[in-house]
Order: C-alpha cells, then sequence, then structure tokens
C-alpha cells in the first residue's frame, strides 16, 4: 500500500504574509499539500479550477471583489471542491458569509481555537462544518427581517431614495437636485418620511438609514 | 384663545412714508376751519402753538400727554383726558390732566369705555353737553370722582381709524363748551392724529433699527459658533426688550411629545424655566401644530394655558409664535404682557414672529451641526474599524501563524511555552480588537451581540468603569432564544451588583456560544457582602439555571474581586441532537 494521497489545498488571500505563514503551518502536517495561491479574486477564480484542489481557504474580503462570489463561481464550475471561508470578521458574520457562499465552513483568523488543519481534513472528507441550528437561524432572519428593516418597507421607493440621500448627508436642496424635484416636494417627503419611521430628526433618520440600508444591501 | 390672521406675506413694518403728505391736508383743514370759525386771533395762536408742540414730539406717550394738555388749555377747560381704543372695543389707554395722583388712586380703576365714553366709542363724532350726567348714556360718576358737568368728546383719528377719543370737562368761565371749542379741539384732532402716526412710525423705525441690529448680531453669534442655548438666550432676552414684553420663554419640542420650555426670560423666569406641558389641549400646542401664531388675551382663565402662566401672574396677554423648521416645527416662542399696559398690537406680533424664526434658525443650525458631527464621527469609527480588520489583524495572525510554525521546532522546553504564550496572548489580541470593531460599527447591528454591548455600557459607563467584552463562537445566531432572557438578566444583575458593591475599575464580560451557553462576569473590586449571595433575584436565577442542568455561581475569583459565572446548554442545539 503505497502512501495516502495528500490533500491538495489552494490559498486566496490578499495578503502575502498570511498566505506564508498559512503555507508554513499546512505544510508542515505532512498530510496537506498547498498547489497554488492568490492574493486576488481575479487570479483566484483562474487558476482554481484548472488546479482542481480538494479544499479551496478563500479569504472574505479582497482588493477586487470578495471570497462570497469566488466561493459561489467555483462551486458552479466544479462543485466538487470544497470552499472554507477565512475570516478576520467575528463568527456571526462569517456563519453568515459561508451560508451565502455555499461554503462547506469557516475558519476564523485565530491561530488557536479555530484549529484551520482540522477544518481542512474534516471538510476535504465531505463533511459541513455550519452548524445546523445556527444555520437554520441566520436563514430564518434572512427570511423575516428584524422590525426594524420591517419599518423600511413602509416607506416608499422615492422615500427610500431620500433616505439614502439623508444618510448620504445631503441637504434637501441638494436632495431636492439630485432627484429633479421642488425642494418643497422634498421637504414634504421628508416629513412623511420622517412621520412613518415616527423620527423628530433628520440625524435619526441617518443613524438610521446607516444602519438599515447598509444592512440589506 | 384666537388664532393671528395673516392676510399678506408677513413682509414689513408699515413704511415710512407719506406722512408728511399729510401736513397739507392738516393745513387745509385748519384753513377751512379757521374762515368758517370766528375765533379770536389769540386761540388761533394758541391752537397753532398746540399743534407745533405735539407735531415736534416723537415718543408716543409724550405725544398724548401733550395733545391732552394743549386741549384744555384751548378750550379752558378744568380736565382732559385721552382714551386710547384697543382692538376689542375698550379703552386699553387713559390719558389724563387735571385729575392728581391721588384723587386718581381714590377712584380706583380707570374708565374702560362704559356709558358717555362708550357712545363716543361706538359713533365716533364730536359730541358737546351741558350737563354730562344729564344724558340718557350716562352712567353716573364711581364714589371719589369730582364732579364733572360740561363735557366736550371728539375722536382721534389716525389714517381714517379711529385711534382714540379727547374727552374735555368742566369749561372754565362757563357752563358749557361752545361751538367755536368744538371747532378749535376738532382742528386739534387732526393735527393730533398725524403726531400719534408720526409718533409710531419713528417707533417702528427705531424698533425695526433695534430688530435688524439684534438679528444681525445673532446670526454673527450663531455662524461664530455660539452654544444653541446662548443663542436662544440671546434671542429671549432681545424680544423681550423689542417687543415691550414682560416675560419671553422659548420652548422646545421633546421627542415625547411634550414642550419643555428650555429658555425664560423676564416675570417669573425661574419658575417657569424647565416646566414642559403639553401639545394637546395647549394654546402652545397649537401654535406648534398649526405653525400659526396664537393668542390669548386672558391667560388666567384659559385652560389652555398651562403651568407657563403661573397662579397669580400679573400676566394678561400671551402670544406663541411657531419655530417653524426647515422639515418640522421645532417649538414656540411665547411672549407674555402685563395688566396695565396695552395689547400687542400688530407690528409687535410681527417682531415675535421674526424672533420665532430667528430662534428656529439657531435650532435647526445647532442641530445640522451635531448632525454633522454625528455622522462625522460614525464615519471616523468606520473607518477605524476597517483599518483595523485589514491590516492590523492580518498581520498579527500571520505573525501568529509563523510563531505556531516555529514551535515544533524549538528544541528548548522553556522557549515552546514562551512561544505558546505569545500564540495565546496574539490570539486574546485579535479577539479583543473584533469586538473593538464590533463596537465601532455598533449602529450598524442589531442583536444579541449589540444588546449585550448596549446593556453593559449602560450599566458600566455610568458608574464611570472599564468594560472589557469577548465574543466566543456565533452568538446572534448561535445562541438559543429561549435562553436570552435569563442571559440578559443574569448580565444585569451581574453588573449591577458590581457597580454597587464591588468599588471596581473595571468589568471584565465574556460570552460563549457552543453545545452550552456560558456567561462570566468578572471585576477587580472588593468582593460582594455575603447576604448579596443569597438575595431573591441571585437565587432565583440559579434555580433556574439549575433546572436547565446548568449551573450558576458567584464566587471571588482568583486575582481578586467576583466572578460570576452562568452556564446552560445551548438548548435548541441540545434537545435536537443533530449537533455534533
Amino acid at each position: 500500500m503505497g502512501p495516502m494521497p495528500k490533500t491538495r489545498v489552494f490559498l486566496l488571500d490578499d495578503h502575502e504574509i498570511v498566505r506564508q505563514g498559512l503555507r508554513a503551518l499546512l505544510e508542515s502536517q505532512g498530510d496537506i499539500e498547498v498547489v497554488g495561491e492568490a492574493g486576488t479574486a481575479a487570479e483566484a477564480l483562474a487558476r482554481i479550477p484548472p488546479l482542481r484542489p480538494d479544499v479551496a481557504v478563500l479569504d472574505v474580503r479582497l482588493p477586487d471583489g470578495d471570497g462570497v462570489q469566488v466561493c459561489r463561481e467555483v462551486r458552479a464550475a466544479a462543485p466538487e471542491i470544497q470552499c472554507l471561508m477565512l475570516t478576520s470578521f467575528a463568527d456571526d458574520e462569517a456563519l453568515f458569509e459561508a451560508i451565502m457562499a455555499g461554503a462547506a465552513g469557516y475558519v476564523l483568523k485565530q491561530i488557536k481555537g479555530t484549529d484551520i488543519v482540522d477544518a481542512i481534513r474534516r471538510v476535504a472528507a465531505g463533511e459541513s462544518l455550519l452548524d445546523p441550528d445556527a444555520t437554520k437561524r441566520v436563514l430564518d432572519r434572512i427570511r423575516n427581517p428584524p422590525e426594524e428593516d420591517e419599518r423600511l418597507t413602509t416607506l416608499t421607493p422615492q422615500e427610500r431614495r431620500i433616505l439614502e440621500l439623508i444618510t448620504d448627508g445631503l441637504t434637501n436642496r441638494q436632495i431636492a437636485e439630485e432627484m429633479f424635484l421642488a425642494e418643497k416636494t422634498v421637504k414634504n417627503y421628508v416629513s412623511n418620511l420622517l412621520a412613518k419611521l415616527s423620527m423628530e430628526r433628520r440625524t435619526q433618520a441617518a443613524v438610521f438609514g446607516a444602519r438599515v440600508l447598509k444592512q440589506s444591501d | 384663545m384666537s388664532e393671528i390672521e395673516r392676510d399678506d406675506d408677513g413682509a414689513a413694518l408699515p413704511q415710512l412714508a407719506a406722512a408728511h403728505l399729510r401736513l397739507e391736508d392738516l393745513l387745509g383743514e385748519l384753513q377751512e376751519r379757521a374762515v368758517v370759525i370766528s375765533a379770536s386771533a389769540d386761540r388761533l395762536r394758541i391752537l397753532l402753538e398746540t399743534v407745533l408742540a405735539v407735531g415736534m414730539g416723537l415718543d408716543l406717550p409724550s405725544v398724548l400727554r401733550a395733545i391732552v394738555r394743549g386741549a384744555c388749555r384751548l378750550v379752558d377747560a378744568k380736565y382732559g383726558a385721552l382714551g386710547v381704543i384697543g382692538p376689542d372695543g375698550h379703552l386699553i389707554e387713559f390719558v389724563t390732566i387735571g385729575v392728581d395722583d391721588e384723587t386718581r388712586a381714590r377712584i380706583g380703576h380707570e374708565p374702560e369705555g362704559h356709558g358717555i365714553l362708550g357712545l363716543l366709542i361706538r359713533e365716533p363724532r364730536a359730541l358737546r353737553l351741558a350737563n354730562l350726567q344729564e344724558h340718557p348714556d350716562s352712567f353716573g360718576f364711581p364714589p371719589n370722582h369730582p364732579p364733572m358737568s360740561s363735557f366736550l368728546g371728539v375722536p382721534v383719528k389716525v389714517r381714517d381709524v379711529v385711534f382714540g377719543n379727547l374727552y374735555l370737562c368742566e369749561k372754565e368761565g362757563a357752563d358749557a363748551f361752545s361751538e367755536v371749542d368744538e371747532e378749535l379741539i376738532g382742528a386739534l384732532a387732526v393735527a393730533a392724529g398725524i403726531a400719534i402716526e408720526n409718533a409710531r412710525l419713528y417707533d417702528d423705525g427705531q424698533r425695526r433699527e433695534q430688530l435688524l441690529t439684534a438679528i444681525a448680531e445673532i446670526n454673527l453669534g450663531l455662524l461664530s459658533g455660539t452654544p444653541v442655548v446662548a443663542a436662544l438666550d440671546e434671542i429671549a432676552t432681545r424680544a423681550l426688550a423689542i417687543a415691550g414684553a414682560d416675560s419671553v420663554g422659548i420652548l422646545l419640542a421633546e421627542p415625547d411629545g411634550v414642550l419643555r420650555v428650555s429658555i425664560s426670560r423676564g416675570d417669573n423666569a425661574d419658575e417657569i424655566r424647565g416646566t414642559t406641558l403639553p401639545v394637546a389641549g395647549t394654546a402652545a400646542g397649537d401654535a406648534f401644530t398649526t405653525g400659526r401664531s396664537q393668542r390669548v388675551d386672558d391667560p388666567s382663565s384659559d385652560p389652555r394655558v398651562r403651568v407657563e402662566v403661573l397662579e397669580g401672574s400679573s400676566t394678561k396677554e400671551v402670544i406663541y409664535a411657531p419655530l417653524t423648521g426647515q422639515d418640522t416645527c421645532l417649538g414656540v416662542i411665547r411672549v407674555g404682557r402685563n395688566k396695565g399696559r396695552s395689547m400687542f398690537d400688530e407690528r409687535e406680533i410681527r417682531i415675535i414672529e421674526a424672533f420665532a424664526r430667528q430662534a428656529a434658525l439657531a435650532v435647526e443650525l445647532a442641530r445640522s451641526r451635531d448632525d454633522r458631527d454625528l455622522l462625522g464621527r460614525l464615519e471616523d469609527r468606520e473607518r477605524i474599524a476597517r483599518n483595523l480588520h485589514d491590516t492590523v489583524i492580518q498581520r498579527l495572525f500571520a505573525v501568529g501563524m509563523m510563531l505556531q510554525s516555529i514551535t515544533p521546532n524549538a528544541t528548548r522546553d522553556a522557549d515552546r511555552d514562551r512561544l505558546v504564550r505569545a500564540v495565546d496572548e496574539i490570539d486574546e489580541t485579535i479577539r479583543e480588537i473584533r469586538t473593538s470593531i464590533f463596537a465601532l460599527e455598533l449602529h450598524q447591528h442589531s442583536g444579541l451581540r449589540a444588546e449585550v454591548h448596549e446593556l453593559v455600557h449602560d450599566v458600566v459607563d455610568r458608574a464611570g468603569l472599564d468594560a472589557r467584552i469577548t465574543f466566543e463562537g456565533t452568538i446572534d445566531a448561535g445562541i438559543a432564544p429561549e435562553v436570552v432572557p435569563d442571559l440578559l438578566a443574569v448580565l444585569r444583575e451581574a453588573l449591577s451588583n458590581t457597580v454597587r458593591h464591588a468599588q471596581a475599575t473595571m468589568v471584565d464580560v465574556r460570552l460563549a456560544s457552543g453545545d452550552d451557553v456560558e456567561l462570566r462576569v468578572s471585576d477587580d473590586g472588593i468582593g460582594l457582602p455575603d447576604d448579596l449571595r443569597r438575595r431573591s433575584g441571585l437565587a432565583n436565577l440559579a434555580q433556574r439555571a439549575e433546572a436547565l442542568g446548568g449551573e450558576f455561581r458567584v464566587e471571588p475569583s482568583p486575582s481578586g474581586g467576583t466572578k460570576v459565572s452562568w452556564r446552560v446548554p445551548n438548548r435548541s442545539a441540545y434537545q435536537d441532537g443533530s449537533h455534533a
């Protein structure tokens, strides 16, 4: 019986120092081989499918895109490639991204605690690392957004656009110019919008906008 | 109470024009009358002198006195008076000659315009009587009133509107006033009307200048960063002087739907300041919701005027003008005048409204400054968070991995231990940075982590303690919703005990989610009193934790201080058994 075939891994991270560290750690294990690396989403998309690694470790935030999109495209082209999202956000954000990406799991950028070597081995063996309860709650939340987002749904598309512009710090006059409306019309829209959100002031709307508009983007 | 009508765009105080044109009318009139009357040259000279004296005055009260004094001299009357008619048809001012202060005090109140005085108000034309008391409209005199019998009354008009009446009594040296007297007083009344108008225009001009100066100064202050409270205080002070008020308040709308007296000047200023009144059912609220000025002319009996007019205060009239902002009404300016003074006239109400606009501007400017500051701070926070995430964590992670990969190569045990400790430190640092990133972007988050942050900072910040918060595992999605209420109750209880009893300087909160949910709250204080641990709130939480198969302990921490640890199964994960 010959030696066990090594698990073939591809690394995507825009920090070279991170790739070096990961490569050193993984290759010191003996049963893992790093077959390729990339620093951008475009490079990764060009290299991963022909290399056919067992596991692709993908950083979430990239200068030219994000790991979530890379994962989706890789999985669409070659569903047998398992993806692990690598992230420096907290667990909750990481879980959300992994679910959105269709990845088998996520690893936090943390040296202990999350054992990346173990995670790669398990994912390569076809296991999903995503906790089913937590996944279910995330999906429920996406389907039933919290109350605050519901307030957003009471706004008309026009009012929603105005909320975006208020959030960007525009005055009524600037909003009027942006939307080709009379300033007085904008003023009416703003009053309605504040009433619908039960708010008194523009800042409250701007802070609310900063929260919910960014979340739902 | 009434809404104050506006039939124009609120443009301007009356123009300082056309006054001099009326002088020609006057001369014509005097000439005509001089021809008709066969008055002696001597009396015509007195008329001319009086007209000149009256015409030279610019201050309204002294003009009115000059008119009455001149009239008495012109027709040899013992008593003379000029009654000014208010908007409601009653006399609001009564300028007298011939009645000394002592007598005046003995009579008591001033006439309001009943009886013969009322007749002249209703029918503004000259009235000459030999005996006042015999007229059917006569009301008789109040006690202590000096006897008066012969009477001559003439209306004084300003721009064809009756301003008031000139009353003369007790012709000296004759039983009654003559036709010539009536003609002379009629002529004087015309000159008086013009003099009054001039004095008013002069007063308008003065006030307009004061108003413009005040507004320019206030704006300059606002632009150079005067705090909003100081700007509003200045507005109230100036409004008090320029609108001729006895009290001024600026009421700002609060988020919970009340109007709060933020600024208060003049009578009872200190008692009124800080009080609140509802929008519904108050005159101030009406000005606030309708955006139109309101007048209350009997505040002591009007239920729509609340706390802001104190019981027993001498306020007779209140004007409320809205502080109309860009998007919403911001509040109301309230201007009061005391008993014994004339009512606010149209021009004064316009001045009040000008100050209301100014106050609205000051508030909006301050708020938009706050808005910009807040949004700027949020942007800064997001930028710092991005930087921590994109640079700092990546580098720490890479360094940590390098150390990790060389650890097995270290030949000496001591070196290996040090490398392991270094990696642990780096991991802990990364975790803390992640919490900081979350805190920096807190305004974008909702969910349990945000709730924990808010709760911790709510309790701890007020007590001046430092807090460290760490999360492990998925919290928002990873913790079963069933355990959340107990979790927050334990956290709140632990934090408030620390704040109240521990004399600590820092609190460490750690929440971990996995098969169990684990909360640890530790502080560096002096420990908790023994009896506290048996308190019902804590005991109850301990029982619930045990019932769920978990535990709840309050114990001294090894490093001093107190450690609260609470652990329960992450229930839904526990129940369905699918969790590895």
